[in-house]
């Protein structure tokens, strides 16, 4: 049992001992258990982020034989190397904290146990997913963090919009995850293995070769790449499978903090990093992957702008975030990419957890227009989502700012076609997110309170179990971004990622993105303050003019509202067919023709059968003695004829 | 087994015997006594007698005989179970108001049973399984006061049983007349040294053929088994609580003796006749099960699939295969005793579903060993009865007979509706009436079915893989030392 | 000596057909009397006299007359016992017929050989007469079987007993033990009612 071991499998403990148990176990002791099994985790996890990759000592444990059939050798190991041992602190530090806030958070709930064996099992699964040597163990902890993501969004299984958004989101994602098994065959049909250095060492093997599909040709890195990607887009809910991410709100709010801020979502970008000598050699899938971070950071920068309920807001921020993350894997910035992820995890989930300690201040209301004038009804809360806005607008000197201008100075410093393009976007993306992260802040603790009377006076700071976990992701969300400088993208960046990530060698796009010009370097900052500024002008010195502007844009701003009316489109193209569909298999096929001749005919069969012998069965003694008697000649007739023919 | 009198195992039926003509003067002479009395003192009869049995593998005896007996490990270890099983039996009944000869009978029954699993000659086993017999027909009638029913039904297998004895007796007189021995040793050689394009092999088949279609009807196979659902709908519980295991025992262990004796040079030929009645046993069972709502006739139409388990693997004639055969049945019959044991909590009487619906919120013990019992027939992993059939699986499998196989597991699957569909009707079903159910109380029946249960449960820990070890080793010594399974027989056949 | 078997064995065959189809009980038994005459002679025929005088002697002097004194002191319903039989005759006759078919068949097909190793001289004792080589081997060879044999009758006793023996309750017997123990003291009360009230 090595600190690797412990790290990964002390949640699964944690999550068996509570789920089978819990109920017996109390809540206290199932809390105990389930947060000492994750602070075991984290100080396992820090402890092997210092050896690995401060120190340098990246290792593979290997754990076993999983599947061992013809050419396909998977195995069970824990690949550790400076990429993995960056998410394995980012997961295991804020999950920590998640799950500390969570004791306070569930503590009116009913099952609160179920709850953190439920936070537990997706910590597993997460470390699973960042820790494995091949494809194929990381699709094990791709789908067990999908299964988490279920449960834990349907938690409160009594709501039926909890429940319709678990299944959206697990829907959705087996979109993507298709997509990922699909990348997963091709790989494994081009490079005859999934693991990931046998891979990187198989790469040049198939230089110039294409695939022919539906009539277009690809080059095989690129075919690829793409298919990876698509299960990306589908776990990072970049725009197109981005639908379920909002819903996804329907959960507890811990676990929106942990999952669908903090580690979950980005392990799309975690996958893209993984992968990333395939993608030097697939410009066309880098081209894709930029456009499509692209469009997902400005269009959900737009709808966070016009949303009122306080997590969606931050859900689409999120969505926007990944984007930038996208765009910097887009040109080839994985470090950019990583740093921005490290960054955002610590100032996102502050977010989300202020955002919670608001909503439970407010007795569980989430809509802003309902809020306001709480920054002295709970300071505490205030100060710290202050902390996580600023961080997010990308302001001197907290974390957003060191990540996200190193991600927009790399967009400017690539080569492609679409670098200015790209840098510009990002950061009009950056104004937005200043704007409307200022929004949340300005309609939620500012100006008159707008709850009603009862709910104000039941308003109260949280308890110190929630403000503690806020205290400690504030430190990261303020300083995060400038102790990780240096070792993400700056001097000592080759270093720190030992080869993990890989770098152009044509031109190394982290390297130019220190050179750009100095109005690059200070123009994000600008429009960051302008959007606060902005948001400051109409939300809080003349509201009136925002509502006559509301007015004039009438169209524009419904379409914006109602998130371009994505989801209606979806509704019409996909849901309302694939539900026509299903249908039909389940009643018709399946009821009228499967089950019928299946199933129910073999019943149905074995009854009439069963009915014949036992009306056989007469209880008249002579019969049976006929029976015996037919016996006995059978008997005998089967010596007979077996004699006469041997 | 422990042994402190230094008896010969050749001395259990003669003990047995002894002390049953005490009892029959001790009844007849004292008027006080009672059923209960004489099966108490019955119970230090039997452990003598196990005793002198169980000597066998104390001291090692090896084989012990006697004209037209034989005491080798088979009987001993036959004998140990019988005697066992019937001191279950008498601490189940010994506070019923049964007369004192039923005491007698079944007495009388275990003293033809010994004889038959130790029979050396076609005589003494007739002798054993007539006095056996006799003495079942007597014991089901006993209740007629009570229930008529339990005559027609003692009257149907009396009958029945004397045309399927007259059927053996047919085929014996085939074997006589051929090879005019009796013995079991001398008709082997003879059947050996002789050819199989013997003439006279077609009439010793034939005679072979006959005579199991006795063990058949004994053991309930299709077609012989019409008597079964009637006699255990229509006699008491308790009754069928000794029918539906100790005779199916013995009828086992004689037709290992005689299948892995004089028959083995026939088993080619009886083999697929096996095979083929114990696939037809098994649907049989399995189907005609599904419709029943009487407890006691769904238990009789199990009775018939499981046995169906036994001769398919009697059938391959190894000792993988035999000794599996012999593990299973025991493992059945103790099964049985322990689930009509729990049944008697409930009623001596027939119970339909109706009458146990709810059983948990009665008693839930109860309910829950039934469950026990019933999930171990259906071969549920973890309880005894799926090791034995899994051990029947593979040793079948091993002589490549894949279509009583098929039908074997299809059977399993039938059939794993109507055990579960009990379990289901017992805890999870609403009483019928608004009392619930109304339990009876025996004294002994629960400690007994707790017994039978933990050695279903804990079976394949203990003593299930040294019992399959043993009776495997057993049969490897008692079959002929053929390296082939199938024995060839090219010797011409001689005549003096 | 052919002529003489024939003879016998279908008058058995005759008789064991009249026990079969008599349509009146009484004359069924008397055919089994006739099966068992024959019987005997061919017993006697191939020498083994005292079986044969035995079943004439145990089962027409003994078992046969005691089946005619039940089944003349029973009321049989006869039309009611054909009644149940009618309706699975056809198949009993067919299946029987079958039977008795494939061993003619076989017969017929494959002659049966007799006389094995063992052989059926056994039964012709080398000296002496019948009665002495039975009692050679009964008491020494087969004398478990002989002994389990006795059981076996001892058994069917004990159970016809059971079944047919029937204690009444509620019958009054007579016990002269305690008749003669009765005193007068502990059963005659005397009482000395008021008048006009009686005893109560």
């Amino acid at each position: 049992m090595t600190m690797a071991e412990i790290s990964v499998f002390s949640t699964l403990f944690g999550f068996l001992l509570a789920g089978l148990w819990g109920r017996s176990l109390g809540v206290g002791l199932t809390n105990f258990i389930t947060i000492t099994a994750m602070a075991i985790s984290t100080a396992a996890s820090a402890w092997l982020f210092y050896d690995v990759a401060v120190l340098g000592h990246p290792q593979t444990h290997m754990l076993g034989t999983w599947i061992q059939t013809g050419g396909l050798d998977i195995a069970w190991a824990l690949r550790l190397d400076a990429l993995s041992t960056v998410m394995m602190l980012v997961i295991t530090s804020v999950a920590l904290m998640v799950h500390v806030y969570a004791v306070g958070y569930m503590h009116h709930d009913a099952s609160p146990q179920r709850f953190m064996a439920y936070l537990n099992l997706f910590v597993f699964c997460m470390m699973m997913l960042v820790t494995a040597d091949n494809l194929v163990q990381l699709f094990f902890g791709w789908e067990g963090v999908g299964l988490a993501s279920y449960l834990l969004i349907g938690f409160w299984h009594e709501k039926p919009s909890a429940n319709a958004a678990a299944m959206k989101a697990f829907v959705v994602n087996r979109v993507g995850d298709l997509g990922l098994a699909l990348g997963i065959f091709a790989v494994y049909l081009h490079f005859g293995t999934v693991q990931f250095d046998a891979l990187f060492a198989a790469l040049p093997s198939v230089a110039g070769q294409v695939v022919s599909f539906a009539g277009y040709t690809l080059p095989v890195y690129d075919f690829v790449a793409l298919l990876l990607f698509v299960g990306a887009v589908g776990k990072s809910a970049q725009l197109g499978l981005h639908v379920w991410l909002p819903d996804a709100m329907e959960g507890p709010t811990p676990v929106s903090a942990l999952i669908h801020a903090a580690t979950m979502v980005t392990a799309g970008v975690f996958l893209m990093c993984r992968v990333s000598p395939l993608l030097e050699l697939a410009p066309l899938a880098q081209q894709v992957i930029l456009l499509v971070g692209m469009a997902t950071a400005l269009f959900a920068a737009t709808v966070g702008m016009t949303q009122f309920d306080i997590k969606r807001v931050i859900a689409y921020s999120t969505c926007s975030q990944l984007g930038y993350m996208m765009m910097a894997v887009g040109v080839g910035a994985y470090p950019a990419a990583m740093f921005h992820l490290f960054t955002h995890a610590f100032f996102k989930a502050l977010l989300f957890l202020g955002a919670g300690s608001v909503i439970h201040a407010l007795s569980h209301e989430q809509d802003m227009r309902m809020m306001g004038g709480l920054r002295t009804v709970i300071p505490w809360t205030y100060r710290m989502m202050l902390v996580g806005t600023l961080a997010l607008s990308g302001i001197f000197p907290f974390a957003g700012y060191y990540s996200k201008d190193i991600v927009l100075e790399s967009l400017f410093a690539s080569q492609g076609s679409l670098a200015y393009l790209s840098y510009g976007v990002g950061a009009f993306v950056a104004f937005l997110t200043a704007f409307y992260s200022w929004r949340v802040i300005f309609l939620t603790f500012h100006g008159k309170p707008r709850a009603d009377e009862r709910v104000m006076a039941h308003a109260h700071e949280s308890p110190a179990v929630m403000i503690f976990p806020l205290l400690i992701l504030s430190l990261g969300a303020i300083g995060a971004g400038y102790v990780g400088y240096e070792a993400f993208v700056g001097h000592d960046r080759e270093a720190f990622w030992q080869g993990t990530l890989a770098v152009s060698q044509t031109h190394d796009v982290i390297e130019a993105a220190h050179h750009v010009p100095a109005w690059v370097k200070w123009f994000p900052l600008e429009v960051a303050a302008l959007g606060i500024a902005l948001s400051w002008f109409f939300y809080r010195y003349n509201p009136a003019l925002r509502r006559r502007l509301v007015d004039g844009l009438g169209a524009v701003y419904r379409f914006v509202y109602n998130k371009w009316y994505v989801d209606e489109l979806y509704n019409f193209l996909f849901v309302r067919p694939a539900r026509a569909l299903g249908r039909f298999f389940s009643s018709g096929v399946d009821a009228g023709v499967i089950d019928a001749f299946g199933p129910h005919g073999a019943v149905a069969l074995s009854q009439g059968i069963g009915a014949r012998l036992s009306r056989f069965q007469t209880g008249q003694l002579p019969f049976y003695g006929a029976v015996l008697f037919a016996g006995a000649s059978l008997v005998m007739l089967y010596v007979i004829v077996r004699g006469a023919w041997v | 087994m422990l042994s402190f009198l230094p008896l010969s195992p050749a001395l259990s039926p003669v003990i047995l015997a002894t002390s049953l003509l005490f009892f029959v003067v001790y009844g007849a002479f004292r008027s006080r006594a009672s059923y209960g009395s004489v099966a108490f003192l019955a119970l230090f009869a039997l452990l003598i007698v196990m005793d002198a049995a169980g000597l066998q593998f104390a001291l090692n005896f090896g084989t012990d005989r006697l004209p037209s007996l034989v005491f080798d490990g088979l009987s001993s270890a036959a004998t140990v179970v019988l005697c066992g099983m019937m001191l279950a039996f008498f601490v189940l009944t010994l506070g019923l108001a049964w007369p004192l000869e039923a005491a007698l009978l079944v007495l009388f029954a275990l003293l033809g049973m010994l004889l038959m699993v130790s029979a050396d000659s076609l005589m003494m086993f007739y002798m054993g399984l007539e006095m056996q017999s006799l003495a079942l027909y007597v014991f089901i009638a006993l209740q007629g006061r009570q229930q008529p029913a339990a005559i027609e039904a003692a009257l149907k297998y009396f009958i029945l049983g004397a045309l399927a004895s007259g059927l053996m007796l047919l085929g014996m007189s085939f074997l006589y007349g051929q090879w005019g021995v009796l013995g079991y040793g001398p008709l082997q050689a003879l059947l050996v040294q002789h050819a199989a394009v013997s003439p006279a092999l077609l009439w010793t088949t034939l005679g072979a053929g006959l005579i199991l279609v006795g063990f058949l009807f004994k053991l309930s196979l299709v077609p012989f088994h019409m008597w079964t659902p009637d006699v255990y709908q229509a006699a008491p519980t308790p009754v069928v609580a000794f029918l539906s295991s100790l005779p199916k025992v013995a009828a086992t262990v004689a037709l290992v003796r005689l299948l892995a004796g004089p028959f083995y040079p026939l088993m080619p030929d009886l083999g697929d006749m096996l095979r083929i009645i114990g696939a037809l046993s098994m649907l049989w069972g399995a189907l005609a099960g599904l419709q029943q709502t009487s407890l006691r006739r769904l238990m009789a139409y199990s009775t018939i699939a499981q046995m169906g388990f036994v001769v398919m693997a009697l059938s391959v004639a190894t000792p993988e295969g035999m000794g599996s055969a012999l593990v299973y049945v025991v493992v059945y019959a103790v099964t049985s005793l322990g689930l009509f044991a729990l049944l008697m909590r409930v009623s001596d009487n027939d119970l339909s579903f109706n009458d146990v619906a709810g059983l948990v919120k009665a008693s839930p013990v109860t309910a829950y060993l039934l469950a026990v019992f019933l999930l171990s027939l259906a071969g549920m992993p973890f309880f005894a009865g799926f090791f034995t059939k899994l051990s029947v699986f593979q040793s079948v499998l091993a002589g490549q007979h894949y279509a009583v196989v098929f039908a074997a597991a299809l059977s399993s699957v039938v059939a794993m509706y109507y055990y579960l569909r009990v379990i289901k009707v017992m805890i999870f079903d609403d009483p019928a009436t608004d009392q619930g159910v109304v339990m009876a109380n025996h004294g002994a029946s629960l400690p007994l079915g707790v017994a039978a249960a933990l050695f279903v449960s804990v079976f394949f820990i203990i003593p299930g893989p040294e019992m399959t070890a043993f009776a495997q080793k057993m049969m490897a010594d008692l079959l002929p030392q053929a390296t082939a399974s199938a024995p060839v027989m090219t010797l011409p056949f001689e005549k003096e | 000596m052919l002529g003489l078997f024939s003879f016998f064995s279908f008058f058995l065959l005759l008789g064991a057909v009249g026990v079969v189809f008599s349509r009146h009980t009484v004359h069924a038994v008397l055919s089994l009397i006739f099966a068992f005459f024959n019987a005997a002679a061919l017993l006697i025929m191939i020498g083994a006299e005292f079986v044969g005088f035995m079943l004439i002697v145990v089962y027409v002097g003994a078992v046969a007359v005691l089946f005619l004194f039940v089944v003349m002191m029973l009321d049989v319903d006869r039309d009611a016992l054909r009644s149940a039989v009618a309706p699975h005759k056809k198949w009993v006759i067919f299946f029987a017929a079958v039977f008795v078919i494939e061993i003619l068949a076989l017969v017929a097909y494959s002659p049966p050989h007799l006389g094995g190793a063992g052989a059926m001289g056994a039964l012709v004792p080398a000296q002496g007469d019948n009665v002495r080589a039975l009692g050679m081997v009964l008491y020494t060879t087969y004398a478990p079987l002989f002994y389990a044999a006795g059981m076996i009758l001892l058994l069917a006793m004990i159970g016809a007993i059971v079944l047919t023996l029937r204690q009444r309750s509620g019958v009054r017997r007579q016990n002269i033990a305690q008749q003669n123990a009765r005193r007068a003291e502990d059963t005659v009360t005397l009482v000395n009612p008021p008048s006009g009230e009686g005893v109560i």
